[in-house]
């Protein structure tokens, strides 16, 4: 069932449609929310809620591409969690680390930055990654979008952990750049 | 917080890049029930390198600085002083930061990992420097994809050696302490990569000397290829040649010309 007959279904409340994201987008997401959380029964339980979003937020919306949606949804329930102090074990500090390394991409604080910016980053971090070549710009989504660890992200690319480093090291240093280069200061 | 506030920002930009990066989901391969790609993959050279390395093979404008007949002598290093050199430095013009590795059939399973004195006497012949620059510690790390800084040969089940080729890496103290603690090494530090094979020939930067009027260089009447590049506003000297069997390939990043050719002459003694 491709991605417009699930929205079709969920537009006409057939429970099916939730069975179909599970099968076809649980595995996804769920390994977003453990990559955040470290704890597959907090991930498993952000999956739960996921589903739960889902139904009440489709209809009335109507989102083209189902994975990303779902992705985000499943990534911003994790950090919701993990900022309430709910998750288990917070990854064996991988978010820690994650938080840290994009510390470097950030300027002193603004006392004028505010919220309200949030559009202004997110256009940032898209005219940004356009910029980027492929190869590098999926290594970084890997990681500061999925949240997976250096080694998985090395697997999953055939390349070693220290190139990984490399990469997301020049890529933060670049971004740091971007960023300020627009105003932004986090 | 503001790491946690840009990886939440993270999370809006736009689907195309999400997308993108689920090409080959490995969360959708499991699932379809596809083994896991396995395959094993093994850089010629160092990562570091690798970049402007994989670039030269596939450059296609090149210049060439010719230093016709010059005799380096540098004042106060004996070593040189009794050395007889026609260096011709070949300039390659420009780099494109191009990622490459190649993909040999290397297993793991087949390699046997031997300390750094115990490789040395593998090649026969002394591999590692003897005039690094100043600052530049002797002590060898190891620099291979496996990332655990050690030496290896691939050997099949009769015992014969399939691939010999290992790259040792010389850094200061401070940069050998960063790079065993974060498993990469700033671009622009000073370092040395020597690279030695037996079983077959490096030609990370020469493989179309020929094609490209590159020239070749004497160290004590015996030939040399030298070329050098700049990448990201950093310098980089590159050696290769044969000695005793051994096929070498030496970089010097952010080197003095005078510093890498000092480096380079103890091989040809």
């Amino acid at each position: 069932m491709d991605d417009s007959e699930i929205i079709a279904q969920l537009w006409a409340r057939s429970e099916d449609a939730i069975a179909e994201v599970g099968g076809k987008y649980g595995g996804y997401c769920r390994t977003i929310a453990f990559n955040i959380l470290g704890n597959a029964e907090d991930a498993e339980e952000v999956v739960n809620d996921l589903y739960s979003r889902l139904w009440w937020a489709v209809p009335p919306a109507r989102p083209e591409k189902l994975k990303p949606y779902l992705g985000r949804i499943a990534r911003n329930l994790a950090l919701d969690r993990l900022e309430k102090g709910k998750a288990k074990k917070r990854g064996e500090g991988r978010m820690e680390a994650i938080f840290t390394e994009l510390e470097q991409c950030t300027a002193d604080k603004d006392p004028y930055a505010t919220l309200a910016e949030s559009k202004a980053i997110t256009d940032a971090l898209n005219s940004f990654l356009d910029k980027q070549k492929i190869d590098q710009r999926r290594v970084f989504l890997r990681r500061y979008w999925r949240a997976a660890s250096i080694k998985e992200i090395a697997l999953d690319f055939d390349i070693s952990p220290a190139k990984v480093k490399s990469i997301l090291f020049r890529m933060r240093r670049q971004l740091r750049k971007h960023l300020e280069s627009e105003g932004i200061y986090l | 917080m503001s790491g946690a506030r840009l990886f939440r920002a993270m999370g809006e930009i736009g689907d195309s890049f999400i997308l993108e990066d689920s090409l080959d989901d490995p969360a959708t391969i499991t699932d379809a029930g596809t083994p896991r790609r396995n395959r094993l993959s093994f850089s010629v050279s160092p990562a570091k390198w690798i970049v402007p390395a994989a670039a030269l093979g596939l450059l296609l404008a090149v210049g060439i600085i010719s230093r016709s007949g010059l005799i380096a002598v540098f004042p106060g290093d004996d070593s040189t002083k009794a050395s007889s050199m026609a260096l011709k430095i070949n300039h390659v013009a420009s780099i494109e930061p191009i990622q490459m590795e190649m993909d040999i059939g290397l297993f793991w399973d087949d390699a046997v990992e031997y300390t750094a004195e115990e490789i040395e006497k593998y090649y026969g012949t002394t591999i590692y420097p003897k005039n690094l620059p100043a600052g530049i510690e002797q002590t060898v790390i190891g620099f291979n994809n496996h990332d655990d800084g050690g030496f290896y040969l691939f050997r099949r089940s009769d015992g014969t050696v399939y691939y010999d080729q290992n790259s040792f890496l010389f850094l200061t103290a401070a940069d050998r302490d960063f790079y065993q603690a974060s498993g990469y090494v700033e671009e622009d530090r000073p370092a040395v990569c020597v690279t030695a094979a037996k079983e077959r020939a490096i030609h990370d930067f020469a493989a179309d000397d020929e094609e490209n009027g590159w020239q070749t260089s004497l160290i004590n009447q015996k030939e040399v290829m030298l070329t050098c590049y700049e990448c990201e506003s950093v310098m980089h000297y590159h050696a290769e040649f044969v000695k005793e069997g051994v096929h070498f390939g030496i970089l010097g990043t952010n080197l003095s010309e005078e510093e890498f050719i000092n480096l380079l002459v103890p091989y040809f003694e």
